[in-house]
């Protein structure tokens, strides 16, 4: 697997992204970068493959009804155990039993008449949505099963109907706040009569709606912004896409105040209500890591994944909030892939207050791309999909299906930890007694991303970086790697050499990459996540 | 001219194979086993004779009285139900036909047996008794017109006799075909009762298990249509039943027919339970394949009154013979391999009456006439339109659940433009011959083809596009229509159900190469020399594993695809949309009495009202520009820019500004289903509702709260002056406008 995806997905298919770039620069950006990423690398970076299949998960695709196409743009789970979904047409069904045999699902229709819907959340006994210009809370107040009500919750951003002007969301965070995010406009404006064109305001800006309160502008600098997501400590996480302004996909903690890097949103920092300060001209000719320190406000991602090797296209969010249910990945979140038709996880620390942390492959081959997840009460995960307008690998154009844990444990790293000097990795089962431990069975390099308006970013100044000494926990289960150069806000992608289990499993995915922003002082104390969570 | 000669050829082959079956003879007539006529008759050759006498012995249901012990076994006909003759036939028909059936029902299957008048007097009794009156309730009138038309044209003519005013309109030949092997006969329904009559013919199944009088999935009214034509020259009997006969009388009948044979060849229920065969049912000799036994009994030249006597002519008893030989000769003949069962199956089944396979069998050219074609589009296909298909290849061409619905569940039809049915022949009977089947036709090397829907290059998108006629695309929908949509020319089999019905492997192998897997198909190669027709084959069947869902290909999408009709769907439509006249906040209300209009959901006014038809979804739903749709109907009324309320003293020039912020707060359906719009003025709480009115316009129907003194109304009908609004007490008015 050292060719053939690279060159095609990135240039064959009509475009990488949901929701945000056109066709043609995205062909002609193909070419170019694909050109820099050879003579950069001398390779083009390949999917991060499975090494062995899943026994620990199995999917289990949704039969689904044939009135409606079921591109399932957002998923909240009601407290009865149904789940209601979202289809980007415009409606909203309920999947009454989520966790009997796919192919006797039932689905029931339950609200219209939305505006591509790309998000869905239950809150305080209704469903919320976004739709185009707002966000909108929708009731089934006469009790007959159907939606009656469609009340709006929050409004206030502009949109000149140009296409990729999306609204995802909403998520409520642990203040019961109310957060939505906006895709830029790219291109011009709809050419329509009866309607008054004004400044699209807030676009590419994430906004956030205080209980009984008005929408209010939070951090600027994002692009299409699909993902939104809140982790266990109530914090607000998105992600976001690959292209101008961003060398690849990120994760990215959502904070008052702060600019992530994407340049439409700059004259609206000048508003009175932005709480984000001006960055003023921007620098050229820099890496993201240069950029941030000159940059006022300027917050580098919790999370890059590495364009190809960790998907193209990022979306949905969901914490793993099971409490085991789903396998040893407990308070981690899982990061959806719309081009790759994939989900990946993300474990993330917080080093001097921020968080940072590593991604990794969790399952590919999905039906189609990856839009949204959620948890389901048995702690499966359900997640939706659909290709309409890009594209993506999988067998359908949308779909609905269930991964679910089949309660043996895979042999992975379930967590990278930045030390002092290096990393430490936890895998989910000791290693095999007779694991010859040696620094040879540990690759590093690490590299970053220019900061540019051009399209996406190879990877730019890489290093091999030295594992220079590895110990052993006495239980087997934690490796630790003193490394060489360790660089401050660079991606340090892991490959792992032949390892097994004491269970005789070799290791389900060989790949790690954590995002080095800060380095920390000390040790930090390990902490086992899963048993800091609620069961 | 040719019309004419086919008509004359036609009438001069019905003349001898009509619906009374005329035959002239006056010694009773041999059993009409079709393959038998068709195919053995007048065989020369041993080895075509034991096929031919494998087949009688088969059809004669031989093994019922016989067995081959050490030799193999015969495929057994299942028992024709009596379990409700005797609403059936009269207690009269049925003593007729026992005392000896060839002579009412020429050319029957069923042996004369010798019986004595009193034993048929009790035998017919027993009989008459068995079945429930039916109501007459359950008759329907039916046409005797109507009936010939059906008879004559959804395929019983496949394998019954025609009749000589019938004569097809079509041409198939330069001259008079040749004369058509014998008619299976028919005769005894001419004297069922009419309901009983009907219900046969809607569910033959259930008496003729065996499945050789197959299901055509007729309805009631056509049933009762092909009744009334069947029994045209009789009176109509409602119900055939007669006064109960003596107790003895009937337990003598009920003796004779559990030990003079009958329950070889028949069941029948008594209150629901099976009267099964005792222990002194006459079985035959065990047939050894030798000997003089093959001169003996039924094979005899003048039978005994001992045994059932079959009729059978010397060609038929020589064929049997030869079959018994070869029995008794070789083991393999009975265990043949794949290919020949296949084939065995359908001369029993006579599916070569309608369908030919490896060249042998299909509609008789004589009856061919009588396959028509509903629409011209199908006319251009010649035979390939009118006649049901080959058989060729079908073990590997066809999904076990597309056999199922062909064979026994109904609903596998995939040629809408054919008259002719494809009957169900049950269940039991059809389903162990599968695996043969399929064996049969196994195709080495097979063919390879990746439907995992995996590659990047598998996408449906692509496939679409193959299969419109537009960008580069084949044409496919040509010749193939989708879902419900007809072909843009020839019509051919819509592909629909193509994956549900064909195994992948078979639709590449067809693809690659129409001809040699469908000889004399109109398809052209459209994959030959493609190069990368591997991964197109591949691609157009994605598509169409999504057809259900997909947008159409283009050439076959209609403008008006995906138009919102709440005429048609009979309820208030609200649709959310970028929309011509109403801005980026559109809400559109449609309305089943084809008067719409728009709300601006961010100006907070009623924008636009229009009547006819309503809105496309197609840009909205799919199109990723998103296209701002636009009213499709007449009438198209752009209502005032202005809010419906302004204070006093406020600007009221159209372009001036809203004097109060406004802030658009949503809709709640009522009971209608009708949006009752929310919003808020600076202080005022609007609830803003707009309906067709009685008289032909709208209704508008205002709710404020939170006023005072000092508010003007702005109605938005033409030439409507601000008026004072007087609140009440509590700050409430409410105020209604039409709207032409």
């Amino acid at each position: 697997m050292n060719q053939p995806m690279t060159f095609q997905s990135v240039t064959h298919q009509d475009s990488g992204h949901p929701m945000w770039c056109g066709l043609r620069e995205r062909a002609q950006w193909g070419f170019r970068i694909l050109g820099l990423l050879l003579l950069a690398a001398g390779a083009a970076p390949t999917r991060a493959e499975v090494v062995t299949p899943s026994v620990a998960y199995e999917r289990l695709p949704y039969a689904l009804p044939t009135e409606s196409k079921f591109e399932v743009s957002g998923i909240a789970v009601l407290p009865d155990g149904r789940a209601a979904l979202a289809l980007r047409k415009g409606e909203v069904w309920i999947l009454e039993n989520p966790l009997d045999d796919p192919a006797q699902a039932r689905f029931r229709r339950f609200a219209g008449a939305l505006h591509e819907p790309l998000g869905l959340a239950w809150h305080d006994g209704a469903l919320y949505t976004a739709q185009r210009s707002e966000i909108t809370r929708i009731e089934d107040r006469d009790g007959d099963g159907v939606a009656d009500t469609y009340e709006t919750a929050a409004k206030g951003w502009g949109i000149s109907g140009n296409y990729h002007e999306y609204a995802y969301g909403p998520v409520f965070d642990r203040d019961g706040n109310l957060w939505v995010t906006l895709n830029v406009t790219i291109g011009s404006p709809a050419k329509i009569t009866g309607h008054r064109a004004g400044p699209p305001l807030w676009r590419g800006w994430a906004m956030r709606q205080a209980p009984g309160g008005d929408l209010q502008p939070v951090a600027a600098g994002l692009r299409s912004p699909f993902g939104l997501g809140v982790n266990l400590a109530g914090d607000v996480f998105a992600t976001d896409q690959q292209g101008n302004w961003w060398g690849t996909c990120p994760l990215i903690h959502l904070q008052p105040g702060k600019f992530y890097g994407h340049a439409e949103s700059i004259p609206d920092t000048r508003r009175p209500e932005s709480p984000v300060r001006d960055p003023g001209t921007l620098p050229v000719g820099l890496t993201v890591v240069e950029a941030a320190e000159r940059i006022p406000g300027f917050a580098l991602p919790a999370v890059w994944f590495p364009y190809v090797k960790m998907g193209q296209s990022t979306t949905g969010i969901i914490c793993d909030v099971t409490g085991g249910a789903f396998g040893p990945f407990a308070g981690q979140l899982f990061i959806g892939d719309f081009t790759l038709a994939q989900v990946n996880r993300v474990f993330l620390e917080k080093v001097d207050g921020e968080y940072q942390g590593a991604c990794f492959p969790f399952m590919d081959q999905l039906q189609s791309a990856v839009l949204q997840m959620a948890f389901l009460p048995d702690g499966s995960m359900i997640v939706g999909e659909s290709n309409r307008g890009w594209n993506s690998l999988g067998s359908r154009s949308f779909g609905l299906e269930r991964i679910r844990w089949t309660g043996k444990t895979p042999f992975e790293v379930q967590s990278m930890e930045a030390t002092p000097d290096g990393f430490r990795l936890t895998f989910t089962e000791p290693l095999a007694a007779d694991v010859a431990l040696e620094p040879g069975l540990f690759t590093m390099t690490s590299y970053t991303y220019l900061y540019r308006q051009a399209y996406g970013s190879p990877e730019t100044d890489p290093r091999p970086v030295a594992v220079e000494h590895v110990e052993m926990s006495a239980d087997r289960r934690q490796v630790t790697l003193r490394c060489g150069e360790l660089r401050r806000g660079y991606v340090h992608e892991l490959v792992l050499g032949a390892l097994r289990s004491a269970t005789g499993q070799a290791l389900r995915y060989n790949r790690a990459y954590y995002t080095l922003n800060r380095i920390p002082a000390s040790v930090s104390v390990g902490v086992d996540v899963a048993r800091q969570l609620p069961r | 001219m040719r019309l004419i000669e086919y008509a004359q050829g036609i009438r001069r082959i019905l003349a001898g194979v009509g619906l009374g079956l005329a035959v002239s003879a006056g010694a009773s007539p041999a059993p009409v086993v079709a393959g038998f006529e068709r195919f053995h008759r007048g065989a020369l050759e041993d080895a075509a004779l034991a096929e031919g006498g494998l087949l009688l012995l088969s059809e004669l249901n031989c093994v019922a009285c016989h067995r081959l012990p050490g030799l193999g076994s015969l495929p057994e006909r299942a028992r024709l139900s009596l379990s409700d003759v005797g609403a059936r036939l009269s207690t009269e028909s049925l003593a007729a036909f026992l005392t000896q059936p060839s002579k009412v029902k020429p050319g029957t299957v069923m042996p004369d047996i010798s019986l004595a008048p009193d034993e048929v007097r009790a035998l017919a009794a027993y009989l008459g008794s068995l079945g429930s009156p039916h109501e007459d309730a359950d008759l329907i009138a039916g046409g005797v017109e109507s009936g010939r038309s059906l008879y004559h044209s959804v395929g019983c003519v496949a394998c019954h006799g025609a009749d000589t005013k019938s004569v097809p309109a079509g041409t198939l030949g330069e001259s008079a075909p040749p004369p058509p092997a014998a008619a299976v006969p028919l005769a005894l329904g001419e004297q069922y009762s009419r309901s009983a009559l009907v219900r046969f013919l809607v569910d033959p199944l259930t008496v003729r298990p065996s499945g050789r009088m197959p299901d055509s999935h007729l309805t009631p009214a056509e049933a009762a249509d092909i009744a009334a034509y069947l029994q045209r020259d009789r009176e109509v009997v409602a119900s055939v039943q007669g006064p109960e006969a003596p107790t003895l009388l009937l337990a003598e009948g009920r003796r004779l027919f559990t030990e003079r044979g009958c329950v070889s060849c028949h069941v029948a229920d008594e209150g629901g339970e099976t009267v099964a065969p005792v222990e002194t049912v006459r079985r035959g000799p065990d047939l050894t394949g030798s000997g003089e036994s093959l001169a003996r009994g039924c094979l005899a030249d003048a039978p005994s009154s001992a045994v059932p006597h079959f009729r059978l002519d010397g060609e038929q008893r020589r064929a049997v013979v030869a079959a018994l030989r070869r029995i008794g000769a070789d083991a393999a003949f009975l265990q043949a391999e794949p290919r020949r069962e296949v084939e065995r199956f359908m001369a029993r089944m006579n599916c070569y009456a309608c369908h030919s396979r490896d060249g042998r069998g299909g509609v008789e050219a004589a009856r061919a006439g009588f396959f028509a074609v509903t629409d011209t589009g199908a006319h251009s296909l010649g035979e390939m339109g009118s006649l049901p298909p080959a058989l060729d290849h079908t073990g590997r061409k066809l999904t076990r659940s597309w056999w199922a619905k062909l064979l026994w569940e109904g609903g596998g039809e995939v040629r809408p433009y054919q008259v002719a049915r494809m009957p169900a022949f049950g269940r039991d009977v059809c389903e162990p011959v599968l695996d043969t089947w399929e064996e049969a036709d196994r195709r080495t090397p097979a063919v390879v083809i990746d439907v995992s829907g995996r590659q990047l290059h598998q996408r449906s998108a692509y496939g679409r596009r193959l299969m419109g006629t537009q960008d580069g695309g084949l044409g496919c929908i040509t010749c193939h229509g989708l879902r419900d949509r007809p072909a843009i020319g020839v019509s051919a089999v819509p592909l629909t159900h193509t994956v549900d019905r064909l195994r992948p492997e078979y639709f590449k192998e067809l693809l690659l190469n129409p001809q040699s897997v469908q000889p004399g198909t109109l398809m052209p190669p459209m994959f030959m020399g493609r190069e990368k027709a591997d991964q197109e084959i591949e691609q157009l069947w994605t598509y169409l594993k999504e057809i259900e869902q997909q947008l159409l290909p283009e050439g076959l999408l209609r403008t008006g695809e995906y138009e919102l009709k709440p005429e048609e769907m009979g309820r208030t439509v609200v649709f959310r949309t970028f929309l011509e006249g109403a801005g980026l906040e559109a809400v559109a209300v449609g309305s089943p009495s084809g008067r719409h209009a728009a709300f601006d959901a961010r100006e907070v006014r009623w924008a636009l009202t229009w009547r006819g038809r309503f809105l496309d979804a197609l840009t909205t739903w799919e199109e990723r520009a998103m296209t701002p749709a636009r009213p499709l109907g007449e009438e198209v009324t752009v209502l005032p820019p202005w809010t419906a309320f302004v204070r006093v003293g406020t600007s009221l020039a159209a372009d001036a500004p809203a004097s109060e912020s406004a802030r658009y707060r949503g809709y709640a359906l009522g009971a209608d289903g009708v949006p009752t719009f929310r919003y808020d003025l600076g202080p005022l709480r609007v609830e803003d509702t707009l309906r067709p009115g009685e008289a032909g316009g709208y209704r508008r129907t205002l709710v404020v709260r939170g006023g005072g003194p000092g508010w003007l109304f702005r109605g938005a009908a033409p030439g409507a002056e601000p008026q004072p609004v007087s609140f009440d007490a509590a700050g409430e008015a409410r105020l209604e406008e039409a709207l032409p």
